[in-house]
Parts: C-alpha cells; sequence; structure tokens
C-alpha cells in the first residue's frame, strides 16, 4: 500500500529532482558565458594578434562627406517587431519581437594612437551589444503624432509593423570582440568561421562577468528554499503537524514557483543581441505630449 | 456529441475522476498499480484536452465550455491555454517570428534523458507567458474568460480539496495531474526533437502501433495532424497512410513509443544527430492526394476552427 511516508519521499524525490534540474540548467548556462567571456582575452594593441577583445573609438573609414551631417551607422541593432492592440478601455499597442538582427558595416578603430581596419560582417557573424536602456529608448514611443500614425494598423489583424533600429555611429567609443590578423594593409580586426565579431557599448567581459554571477546565486539560492520546504514538510510531527503541512503547502508552491523563475533567469541573461526589447505605447492621455504637437484651440 | 467516438475520450477521463476519487476518499484503494494508472490516465486526459480543444466534441458550446473546465482539473491547467500554445503557435512551429514555445531545443543537457524529465520545466513556463501576452492584445477576451474560468474551475477544486485533506491531495490528486500535463509537455521533444519543422512533411515524428493509438486517440499520427488539424481524430490513420507514408523518411514512423524511448532517452546516453529527413519528401511522387494550404491559410483556418478573431491575413 502507499503509505503516507512512502508517497512523501517518492513527491520529495519528483521535488529535489526537479530543482537540481533547474539548478543545473542554470550553471551550465553560467558555463557558456563564462567560457565565452574566457575566449574574449584582452588584445594587447601593441601586438595585436589573434581572437579577443579590444577597446577604442569607432571611426568611418572615409571621412565625412557633409560636414555636420552624421553618416550611415557603422553597425547597427534592429529589431523586428509587430504591434498590436491592447485589451481593455485604455488604447495602447503591445509590440511583438519578430527577429533581431546586427550590421556591422567596415570602419576603424582608434585605439590610443594606433587605427585598425574593422572589416565588415555578415549578418550570421556581426553582434551588436547595446545596454537595455538605450534599446528601450530608441523603441519608445515619440508622442501623440507617432501613436496616431500606428494606432491604426495596429487594430487590423496584420498588426502594425516596424524595424527598430539602434546605431552606432562615428566617435562612439565600443569594445570590439574579433579576430586580430596581419594582411597587406597592416592589422585588420574581422570575424573567422567559427567566431562571430562583436561591437558593444560596453565592457562584454565585465557583463558576462555579471551574468554568469547571477546565475551561480540562483542555483544554490533556488536548492536552499527547496531544502527551506523539505525541512518545514519534514518537522515532526510529520503530516500531522501544522508546521509540517505549511511545509507541504509550500514545497507545492515552490515547485510552481522555481520553473518560472529558473526560464526568468534565462530571460535575463540573454545575450543583447537577441534580448527580448517587445515593449508597450500607451495612447495620448499617457503620453506626454511636446509643445508643439499641442493643437491650439 | 459529435461523433460516436468520442464515447472513447469521455470513457478515459471519467475512469480517471474514478481512480483519483477512489484513491482520494478510500485508503484500501492506495495500490501502487492504482496510481501509476492514475498517471497513465492523467496523461491522455491531457490527449483528451488536445483533441477537445481543436474539435468540441459536443454539439453545444455550453457543454463544450463545461467540459473543458472538467478537464483543465484533470491536467491542473487551463485546457483554454492550449488554443494559443499548441493550435496556433505549435502548429505552425512560430510565435510570429520568435520560436514555438516548446520547440526542443529548448533544453540543451548532453544527457539527453535529463532533457526529457527537464523540459516541462522551461516548456511549461514559456507557455503561460506566451499565452498571457498573447491574451493581452485586443480581440481575445472571449478567450480570457475561458481561460480564467478553467484556471478558476482547476485550482478551485484542487484548493478545495487540499483543504479537505492536504497530504492526500497532495500525493492522490496533484501529483498525477502535474505528471500528466508534463507528459503532454515531453511529447512535444519525443514527436519533433531531431525533424525538420521547417519542412512540410518531417517535422514530426509519428508512433504508428494500432493498440497505442487506440488508446491515445490516435495521437501517434502527428505528421497528418499539424498539417490537417481540421482532420478528426478517428480518421487519421487513414489519412497518414494515404498522405503522409510516401512523403516520409522512414525513420519518422516509429512503431512503437516505448521502444523509442528506451532507445533514446535510456540506452544512448547522447542527444542523436540531426539527420536531412527533409530529403525524402523532395523526391516523393503523389498525385492523388488534395494540395497541401500554404501555412498563413492553415493558420487562418485554425483560428476559425477554435471560434477566433484573425490574427493574420490569409
Amino acid at each position: 500500500m502507499l503509505t503516507h511516508e512512502v508517497m512523501g519521499v517518492f513527491a520529495l524525490g519528483v521535488l529535489w529532482l526537479n530543482a537540481v534540474l533547474v539548478a543545473l540548467a542554470a550553471l551550465a548556462r553560467a558555463r557558456d558565458l563564462l567560457v565565452m567571456r574566457a575566449v574574449m582575452k584582452p588584445i594587447d594593441p601593441a601586438r595585436p594578434d589573434g581572437y579577443g577583445v579590444l577597446s577604442g573609438r569607432l571611426e568611418a573609414l572615409a571621412p565625412q562627406v557633409t560636414p555636420g551631417v552624421a553618416g550611415a551607422p557603422l553597425a547597427e541593432l534592429l529589431v523586428e517587431q509587430v504591434g498590436r492592440y491592447a485589451a481593455g478601455s485604455k488604447r495602447a499597442i503591445l509590440w511583438h519581437d519578430r527577429s533581431h538582427a546586427s550590421t556591422i558595416r567596415a570602419s576603424k578603430l582608434a585605439v590610443g594612437d594606433q587605427t585598425f581596419e574593422v572589416d565588415a560582417a555578415s549578418e550570421l557573424q556581426a553582434r551588436v551589444w547595446l545596454d537595455a536602456a538605450t534599446v528601450a529608448a530608441a523603441a519608445a514611443c515619440e508622442g501623440r503624432a507617432a501613436f496616431e500614425a500606428t494606432f491604426p494598423a495596429a487594430r487590423k489583424a496584420k498588426g502594425a509593423a516596424r524595424t527598430v533600429c539602434i546605431p552606432i555611429v562615428a566617435g562612439t567609443t565600443v569594445w570590439l570582440v574579433a579576430d586580430a590578423r596581419r594582411e597587406d594593409r597592416g592589422i585588420v580586426l574581422g570575424a573567422t568561421t567559427a567566431a562571430p565579431i562583436v561591437v558593444s557599448t560596453f565592457d562584454p567581459r565585465a557583463w558576462l562577468g555579471r551574468r554568469a554571477t547571477w546565475l551561480i546565486l540562483f542555483a544554490p539560492i533556488a536548492l536552499a528554499l527547496c531544502a527551506g520546504c523539505t525541512a518545514t514538510a519534514l518537522r515532526p510531527p510529520v503530516f500531522d503537524g501544522t508546521v509540517s503541512k505549511l511545509g507541504g503547502l509550500a514545497s507545492f508552491i515552490y515547485f510552481l514557483l522555481v520553473l518560472p523563475a529558473g526560464t526568468r533567469m534565462r530571460d535575463l541573461t540573454a545575450l543583447p543581441h537577441t534580448r527580448g526589447l517587445r515593449g508597450r505605447w500607451d495612447g495620448p492621455a499617457a503620453v506626454a505630449a511636446t509643445p508643439n504637437e499641442i493643437p491650439k484651440s | 456529441m459529435k461523433h460516436r467516438a468520442e464515447w472513447r475520450q469521455i470513457g478515459i477521463v471519467a475512469a480517471y475522476w474514478a481512480v483519483l476519487g477512489a484513491m482520494l476518499f478510500a485508503p484500501s484503494f492506495r495500490h501502487p498499480v492504482l496510481f501509476v494508472l492514475a498517471c497513465g490516465l492523467s496523461f491522455l486526459n491531457a490527449v483528451v484536452i488536445h483533441n477537445h480543444m481543436h474539435q468540441g466534441i459536443f454539439r453545444s458550446r455550453a457543454f463544450n465550455h463545461a467540459w473543458r473546465r472538467v478537464l483543465s482539473f484533470g491536467a491542473l491547467y487551463p485546457a483554454s491555454v492550449n488554443v494559443p500554445a499548441h493550435n496556433l503557435v505549435h502548429h505552425h512551429f512560430d510565435d510570429d517570428g520568435q520560436p514555438d514555445w516548446a520547440a526542443p531545443d529548448q533544453v540543451g543537457f548532453k544527457w539527453h534523458l535529463l532533457n526529457l524529465i527537464h523540459f516541462p520545466n522551461v516548456a511549461g513556463p514559456n507557455t503561460f507567458d506566451g499565452a498571457q501576452r498573447w491574451a493581452a492584445i485586443g480581440g481575445r477576451e472571449e478567450f480570457k474568460r475561458q481561460y480564467t474560468w478553467d484556471n478558476l474551475f482547476a485550482f478551485g477544486v484542487t484548493g478545495a480539496l487540499i483543504v479537505h485533506d492536504l497530504w492526500s491531495t497532495l500525493f492522490f490528486v496533484v501529483l498525477p495531474q502535474l505528471y500528466g500535463a508534463r507528459c503532454i509537455l515531453r511529447i512535444n521533444l519525443i514527436q519533433h526533437d531531431g525533424c525538420d519543422t521547417t519542412s512540410e512533411w518531417n517535422h514530426s515524428r509519428n508512433f504508428v502501433g494500432r493498440a497505442f493509438n487506440w488508446i491515445m486517440c490516435n495521437n501517434g499520427f502527428h505528421t497528418i495532424h499539424h498539417n490537417r488539424a481540421g482532420l478528426h481524430w478517428s480518421v487519421l490513420a487513414e489519412a497518414h497512410d494515404r498522405e503522409v507514408k510516401p512523403r516520409i523518411d522512414p525513420s519518422l514512423d516509429e512503431p512503437s513509443m516505448v521502444a523509442y524511448l528506451a532507445r533514446v532517452f535510456l540506452l544512448t546516453p547522447a542527444r542523436p544527430a540531426a539527420k536531412d529527413v527533409a530529403q525524402a519528401e523532395s523526391g516523393a511522387v503523389v498525385s492523388d492526394t488534395p494540395a497541401l494550404p500554404a501555412r498563413d491559410v492553415r493558420w487562418v483556418e485554425a483560428e476559425r476552427a477554435a471560434d477566433l478573431a484573425p490574427t493574420r491575413a490569409a
């Protein structure tokens, strides 16, 4: 017969097996990020050689044709989105990411008094890393006119399509992760068949280290909470005491919550060029109108 | 009822409720065999959810909604979630440009058995997160209502049972409920891992054993179900022989799911290497079957079958 004792051991086994798997998945992701970080060895600008990271100022290959007018972006993150109107009485548009792409054009990287050529990269080899706040700002509603122009399409079945482009322009300080190789034209930075080229507006090594730390901390915290629930459920008198019953209930709730916590950690540590953008535009009542947009009465 | 064959599904659910009730209220029925049976029936309850959310089994809309509640309790998840998660996103392997919420590559342990165990831990939260975002869009209020009622019934009844007897409910009701809910998610890994989801006929693995499909209400015939979601489950075997067999890589027609699980997850530690299964359909000569409509057209048909407002132009 299946007594409560037998079933308790079985249920705890199920609970622990899944908690350990969630923790292991987080640790495996942390390992991947740390491996990526280890590959990004700092490149010595005096003797650039091999795959690694260099920080400098990104410059156009040729001088600007029209002084004072910004040239084409040297790198770009492109997020293709579709917007659909939100449920409820308030007018709003909810954005859904369809695809993420990065482009890197040929440019130069100025490091101190040295300059290195940067090769253009195909979409498959290019990664543009921008901080979340910059990307969110680029995707935000520009005002009442932008909302009103988009909302009718968002009401239709197809939705309102748009591409959010966040450029990196000449003069920006970047961290470039690339392969440094000597060619006839000098030292060239580019992708290899096995490794991509990353243009980042923040230190990618520090970013990867921080995200790996979050994941490494998540694993023991998840397991400690599981241990806490287990200990509470096993507090004598087991099965009959109020504390034990609360522990049983807490274990069930823990099981339901640790799984989304695991996927949340995955999303929080997604690489910046594929990180979900999504977003919401609220209708005019909530959008602060700029002075020239306020209709004259 | 629309089809006589639905009695099989009603029988499965009635048997499931009977076993759960017996174990919960009569301790003398708490036998390992009955517990295993409850877990198996819970999985079949989730299969019935799948079939019912494609085609309601009753002619009456009210009966169909009530049946959703009954099924939701059996699986401890809202049956309505199948509409966005399965009918719309999974059937097209695409969330409007983003991956299917239950795509096999969401798990990546080197030891493939761990992927099988862990898969619901990822696909489950993906599904509920995706469904919440899907429901937040205008025009889906009826879905939200159904989803809320399903949840209230499933968790309400389970909660009431917990108040009545915490431990017996957790052990003899919640464990089988979770087993079924998690196994139906695992089916996504089992039926699509190593397949080519960009192809028209080699995106799914089929399990074609006759006894297995009798119990599983023909859910082993997965390719034809994906391609012609409007077909009733009772006619899938013939449609599979007629339309799928000439176009599918033979390795995707497995005679036995048990043998497949043992071979792939127990006897081989590593995940099987990918193979170009889609080649099989390029050379297939099939003249007497209707052409497959474009994916967008199938999307619209699926929405119509589920009584949804269109989200995509055909």
